[in-house]
């Protein structure tokens, strides 16, 4: 690898079995744990990116660590002609978050294609966690380079300022409320 | 000469607020009157709304049911994929293909375009599933509980 270690940056994606995570324009394979590296260009920037694609291990409705390890960035996909896979966001964010506590993510509203119409639809999972979300067609294309382009640029932020545990500084202040309350 | 801040999610009021404020000499209700100034702005935002909808796939008069993944296939959208066998799965992603493949836009196609930007407009209504799915936002996290906190 050219680069630096340090520099390159590690998307992931995640989401249920055949909710369209692999089928990209540049159609990477499944048949083992699957790397699509590329470098990309942000800002004039030449970025090192790898995206790592799941090979069917989220069957197990699992993932390995390794797979979380030092990724900066996670593209959590559902199918939106599939309410379970919607309603496995919640398993997945958790599993995420555990493994690495903090990083972004980007929801992503899969197979919009199938039926425009779902557009007209709001989905409150990610307002709620605070991330990003788009409607995208891998089929026909819709919002797909966007969606990367966002990923490498919030991965790139998280690779250089990883927040100190916000949400733990958070929870404390938080506590530290409650605490008063109560005496 | 564009219309500031004019989109497919205007508020007509609000556009026609700005645009009174900005041009009073040639604006203010004493020379147009207001109703005709919002009108014209309304019929501006139909007409962006209107090609929104084009590009997604066209106006039908009254919405179908979203469409959804197909019973007859031996899945639905209930159907937790992630416990079926491999060969179901195979199977399920085979028809699901189907629809993939008729839908694609491919580089060479005359409508690909490789970075396809789409903003939707803001949904009218809040997705069914929302009502059965139950998100802890991110400062409830249910790995804290204040009762746990001993001195």
């Amino acid at each position: 690898m050219a680069a630096k270690k340090d520099e390159r940056i590690k998307i992931i994606l995640l989401g249920d079995s055949a909710v369209g995570k692999t089928n990209r324009p540049q159609q990477m394979s499944t048949f083992a744990l699957t790397l699509f590296s590329y470098d990309a260009e942000i800002d004039g920037k030449k970025v090192p990116v790898d995206f790592w694609d799941t090979a069917g291990q989220e069957r197990f409705n699992s993932m390995h660590p390794s797979y979380y390890y030092n990724a900066h960035c996670c593209i959590l996909v559902f199918d939106v002609t599939r309410k379970v896979t919607y309603m496995n966001l919640n398993t997945w964010y958790k599993e995420l978050q555990d493994a690495r506590k903090g990083i972004p993510v980007i929801v992503v509203a899969n197979k919009i294609d199938v039926d425009y119409k779902v557009t007209e639809r709001s989905f409150a999972f990610a307002g709620k966690k605070g991330a990003p979300f788009f409607f995208a067609s891998a089929s026909d294309g819709t919002n797909v380079v966007q969606i990367f382009e966002e990923a490498i640029k919030a991965g790139m932020e998280f690779n250089e300022k990883p927040p100190q545990d916000f949400v733990s500084d958070v929870l404390s202040l938080l506590a530290e409320d409650w605490g008063d309350k109560k005496q | 000469m564009p219309v500031r801040g004019l989109t497919s999610r205007s508020s007509a009021g609000q556009i026609v607020d700005a645009l009174i404020t900005r041009h009073p000499n040639h604006l203010s209700p004493k020379i147009v009157k207001r109703s005709q100034l919002n009108k014209l702005v309304t019929k501006m935002i139909d007409k962006l709304t209107s090609s929104a909808m084009r590009e997604r796939g066209g106006i039908t008069a009254a919405p179908p049911p979203i469409k959804s993944a197909q019973p007859a296939a031996g899945f639905d959208g209930d159907t937790n994929l992630n416990k079926l066998s491999h060969e179901e799965i195979v199977k399920a992603k085979g028809v699901m293909n189907e629809t993939f493949v008729e839908n694609q836009v491919k580089p060479g196609d005359a409508a690909f375009q490789y970075d396809k930007r789409v903003e939707f407009k803001q949904p009218a209504a809040a997705s069914e599933w929302d009502d059965d799915l139950e998100v802890d936002s991110d400062l409830d996290s249910d790995d804290f509980d204040p009762d746990d906190l001993v001195f």
